[in-house]
């Protein structure tokens, strides 16, 4: 009996000591972006069966995780937008972005019978806006004369919380629209002119879903988990392009800068698709904050340098596109770049 | 308020009511029919959140299913999209309905879906788990026993919500059905009122107009029958009401014709009976003179009978009385003679005033007002003293018990205004002698009859009824003007107007002369067509020592003188009016001879009538039948000692 509680005893002094005393103890917390999350998901759990490292991740959008990281509160932030020149200010300290893969904004919508339908970018930008209010509108026919199309209302579904997928498709319709460019602009949070919100990806999907004639923009691996209809986008290259990972990989082919910070919308790719974009984990490049141990950084690190080799083979099955060489080249770079204390984490 | 002001305020008030039950009307519609509409939204909004959240879960539980049923790894990879898919969008939905829940039946539903949810989530991360780590039969044991159950129930929670939501659609309407029979009868109530406001208005509206014309009608109808008193209650300030006001003085202007109408037939009324009563006073006066003068010679040569001597003192006495008589016919029908003088009103107040203590009782105060620089009047102070005695006697009689008697002048003006209402007065400045007694007053009927000859209201006997009706005619012939203001009980007033006459007063010289009749020996040339009169005259004044020559008219009287050479003629003494020739021409024409001669007139006619005959001029001596023998000698006397 007093051996029982002895035992106990010791075991308590060791949680209540608080240092892990070993890998499997350990967690990673992150939050942000919904668009890649079905992939993180996949590869944190894979990565735990492995290294028996909990990494729990909260996908509350882009916006939320960079708040949270901003507060120092998470390991690491998942965003789709790099940082804002005010928000790298609250920061106050250095961050590194680090590209984990190639994801697509696909336009979705529910008709019925669901034809596929193709979109000029500034049909897109005219839908968006609310200047083009039904399905059965000339503008959307004249592309797509082979389809009958309803004459019902279009449903706008867009993002209720700050988002990086809003974020790539406003700034893909501020490269293509002056009007949105004037009346809208870029960015992770907007003042939509009409239509019915949602939060996060799976939201905005499983609104499409049950409101018929709505149409809405998700990261591509929703569209095709909920069999959604896609629409074709024609690209700078006037070619109507579906999206996928051929099309999103051939987007990225073009020379990155050093912290990966690339808008890769609107691409000149003859074949690529106009609405990719990189996704990046966001950490801080020194570890040591808000009271963190070298074993989390190093943690960290690890896992970052993780999922740029051996978690890339997660995101075909996805329908995410893998980093292309340079991105991986860059990353490992920035991954180098992250200290504890001033000390290199990584050899 | 003027008719048209008044209506165009009640029309319009009239529209206001209507309006604002249209409005109010329409107000309570809107709010019903948004509330339904809202209710009906909001409702709508949480079955299809309801039934979002149950087609979720019904993806997510399928997509679970599939996952354990399948070896595909590519499948399974989607099916989680599927899942978490499924999870945002029942997560989005609770939070929806949330903020839209607000009973507490609803929320329970909602707290349970939203517990069963988190299990079910939880329990599909167990048992993908379990798939991927190959144990597959604890996983479907783990689906079949415990998430199937709990997936079953999500469904139930579901149904239950849109059951229930479905439930509050129709309490929505019956609450909206509520209201708008609610409001149909505040809709109702409120229109019965406007309505009843509107008639009564009209009703208020039309009696305002129509009132005043029916009472204007009563009024024009009432005068129609002989009521002439006017409306003395105030009148409204629209039409009618001028309308009624305009009535009301028409009726006033005809009381005022009415008034003047009656001053006229009471003017000519007197104006006839003084002409008859003149008529007879002359013949009487011609009489009397005779009477008087017989006697009084009779009574000469009585010479100790007694009995004789009395009986002609009694006809003596009968006919002074006779006399006094005739004098006061004369004095109201205007006939008698008026010696004028510019007399001070004031003056001839202060030389009666120890008379009239004498005429009133103890138990009357006179009081005498004389005003500051009263204007002169032209007047015959003796009569003017005949006037003021008799109006103080009136005054004491009409006051047995007592009182106060006020005799006051004025100066006054007559103006237009005055003369509107007063029957041949003309605007002017005048002297007003004001007599008035706190005495027992006169009703309207006696006052009309005030100033006819022998009415009287005294007991027989103590009155002649001549009093006032001497003073309407001295006061009249004078070129005055009397009239009466009397009130039953309270007292009575005459006031008198005389035309204002410039000039310095005469001396008064009181009718009672003193000096004594002196013996004579004068000649006097007595011209006198009435027989029994000349007899009288020339043996009168024989009887005094004058020489008298008679004729009976005046060619007589002219041959008279040529025929005895009458060299000397100390007097004329004619009647005026006389056949052949009258009094004037006859002095004329001994006149013209006889530049020295004096003249003395005499007639029983008044002053109209010897003044149509040239006679009446300021110093012409004239003496007023019937004369006594004493009134005869002293006036010739008079004129031949001028």
């Amino acid at each position: 009996m007093i051996r029982k509680i002895g035992l106990w005893l010791v075991i308590a002094l060791m949680v209540f000591d608080g240092r892990p005393s070993s890998g499997n103890s350990m967690e990673l917390t992150g939050a942000g972006a919904t668009f890649p999350y079905p992939l993180y998901n996949e590869m944190f759990s894979s990565y735990r069966r492995q290294f028996g490292l909990l990494v729990h991740y909260k996908a509350l959008g882009s916006s939320e995780g960079i708040g949270r990281i901003l507060k120092k509160e998470i390991d690491f932030a998942a965003s789709d937008a790099f940082l804002t020149e005010p928000e790298r200010k609250m920061a106050r300290e250095a961050v590194v972005h680090i590209p984990t893969c190639l994801g697509a904004v696909v336009i979705i919508y529910n008709l019925p019978s669901n034809p596929p339908l193709r979109f000029t970018p500034d049909l897109l930008a005219d839908i968006f806006l609310g200047k083009i209010q039904k399905w059965s509108d000339p503008r959307i026919t004249a592309v797509n004369q082979r389809q009958s199309l309803p004459d019902m209302p279009i449903t706008l579904v867009h993002r209720k919380d700050g988002s990086g997928t809003t974020f790539i498709l406003s700034e893909y319709l501020s490269k293509v629209s002056k009007e949105w460019r004037e009346k809208v602009g870029t960015g992770k949070l907007l003042k939509w002119p009409i239509g019915q919100s949602a939060k996060h990806n799976p939201g905005v999907a499983g609104l499409v879903q049950q409101i018929s004639g709505a149409i809405g923009y998700v990261e591509l691996t929703y569209a095709l988990g909920n069999d959604l209809t896609m629409g074709e986008i024609r690209n700078k290259s006037g070619r109507y392009i579906r999206p996928g990972v051929e099309s999103v990989t051939l987007a990225a082919q073009t020379a990155l800068p050093a912290d990966t910070g690339i808008s890769l919308t609107d691409t000149p790719a003859l074949e690529g698709y106009p609405l990719t974009s990189f996704t990046w984990l966001i950490v801080y490049r020194e570890q040591n904050y808000n009271g963190r141990w070298r074993e989390q950084a190093e943690e960290l690190v690890k896992l970052l340098w993780w999922i740029i080799h051996e978690g890339q083979r997660y995101t075909k099955p996805l329908q995410y596109a893998p980093l292309p060489d340079e991105a991986v080249q860059k990353a490992e770079a920035l991954i180098k770049t992250i200290t504890y204390k001033g000390h290199k984490l990584w050899p | 308020m003027k008719i048209g002001t008044r209506l165009t305020l009640g029309l319009s008030l009239i529209i206001l009511f209507m309006l604002i039950l249209i409005c109010s009307g329409l107000a309570g519609m809107r709010k019903i029919n948004d509330r339904l509409e809202h209710g009906l939204t909001l409702q709508n909004t949480k079955i299809w959140q309801a039934n979002v959240i149950r087609d979720a879960a019904h993806t997510m539980d399928k997509a679970v299913l599939t996952i354990i049923s399948t070896p595909d790894v590519q499948v399974r990879l989607f099916e989680k999209v599927k899942i978490i898919t499924a999870g945002a969008t029942i997560g989005n939905a609770l939070e929806k309905l949330e903020s839209l829940e607000q009973t507490s039946k609803g929320k329970t539903l909602l707290l349970e879906a939203k517990r069963l949810l988190s299990l079910g989530k939880k329990n599909n991360e167990n048992i993908i788990e379990a798939v991927l780590n190959n144990r597959l039969k604890e996983a479907i044991d783990f689906y079949v026993v415990t998430q199937r159950p709990k997936a079953i129930q999500l469904h139930q929670i579901c149904t239950e919500l849109v059951t229930y939501e479905k439930e509050q659609i129709d309490q929505s309407y019956r609450e909206a059905i509520h209201i708008y029979q609610r409001t149909r009868t505040a809709f109702l109530v409120i229109g019965l009122t406007a309505t009843l406001c509107a008639i009564l208005l009209i009703v208020f509206l039309t009696r305002s107009i129509t009132s005043p014309l029916a009472r204007g009608v009563r009024f024009v109808n009432r005068v129609a029958e002989g009521d002439y008193s006017p409306l003395e209650e105030e009148f409204s300030r629209d039409e009618a009401g001028v309308l009624l006001q305009a009535l009301n003085h028409m009726v006033k202007k005809i009381n005022e014709i009415k008034s003047l109408e009656q001053q006229l037939v009471q003017a000519q009324k007197l104006e006839n009976v003084g002409r008859l009563a003149g008529g007879i006073a002359h013949d009487f006066n011609n009489l009397l003179t005779v009477i008087g003068g017989f006697s009084d010679l009779a009574l000469r040569k009585v010479n100790g009978n007694e009995s004789l001597k009395h009986n002609i003192l009694e006809i003596q006495k009968a006919s002074e009385r006779a006399g006094n008589l005739t004098r006061q016919l004369l004095a109201f029908s205007r006939r008698q003679v008026l010696e004028m003088k510019i007399v001070d009103l004031n003056l001839l107040l202060k030389d009666l005033e120890k008379m009239l203590g004498r005429v009133i009782r103890e138990n009357i105060e006179i009081k005498i007002i004389p005003a500051m620089d009263l204007g002169k009047v032209w007047v015959d102070p003796g009569q003017m003293e005949q006037v003021i005695l008799n109006l103080v006697v009136n005054a004491r009689d009409a006051m047995p018990s007592g009182g106060r008697l006020i005799i006051e002048t004025t100066n006054a003006e007559v103006d237009e205004f005055f003369c509107q209402n007063h029957l041949g007065a003309v605007p002017g400045q005048y002297v007003r002698l004001t007599v008035s007694d706190t005495g027992i007053g006169m009703s309207a009927e006696i006052k009309e009859q005030a100033f006819e000859p022998f009415f009287t209201t005294k007991e027989k006997g103590k009155g002649t009824g001549l009093g006032l009706s001497t003073v309407y005619g001295i006061v009249k012939q004078s070129g005055g003007y009397i009239w009466v203001d009397s009130e039953e009980g309270c007292g009575t007033s005459f006031n008198i107007y005389f035309p204002r006459r410039e000039g310095q007063a005469d001396a008064l010289t009181l009718t009672e002369e003193t000096r004594a009749l002196q013996l004579r020996n004068e000649t006097i040339l007595l011209v006198e067509d009435e027989s029994l009169v000349r007899t009288l005259t020339s043996t009168i004044l024989r009887g005094h020592g004058y020489q008298v020559y008679e004729a009976s008219d005046g060619l007589e009287a002219l041959q008279l003188v040529q025929k005895n050479k009458l060299k000397f003629i100390h007097l004329l003494l004619t009647d005026v009016i006389m056949p052949k020739m009258s009094g004037k021409e006859l002095a004329e024409r001994l006149i013209s001879r006889h530049p020295d001669l004096r003249v003395l007139y005499t007639s029983g006619y008044t002053n109209e009538v010897i003044a149509r005959h040239g006679i009446l001029e300021d110093n012409t001596a004239f003496l007023q039948k019937p004369f006594t023998p004493k009134s005869l000698a002293r006036k010739v006397q008079e004129v031949l000692d001028q």
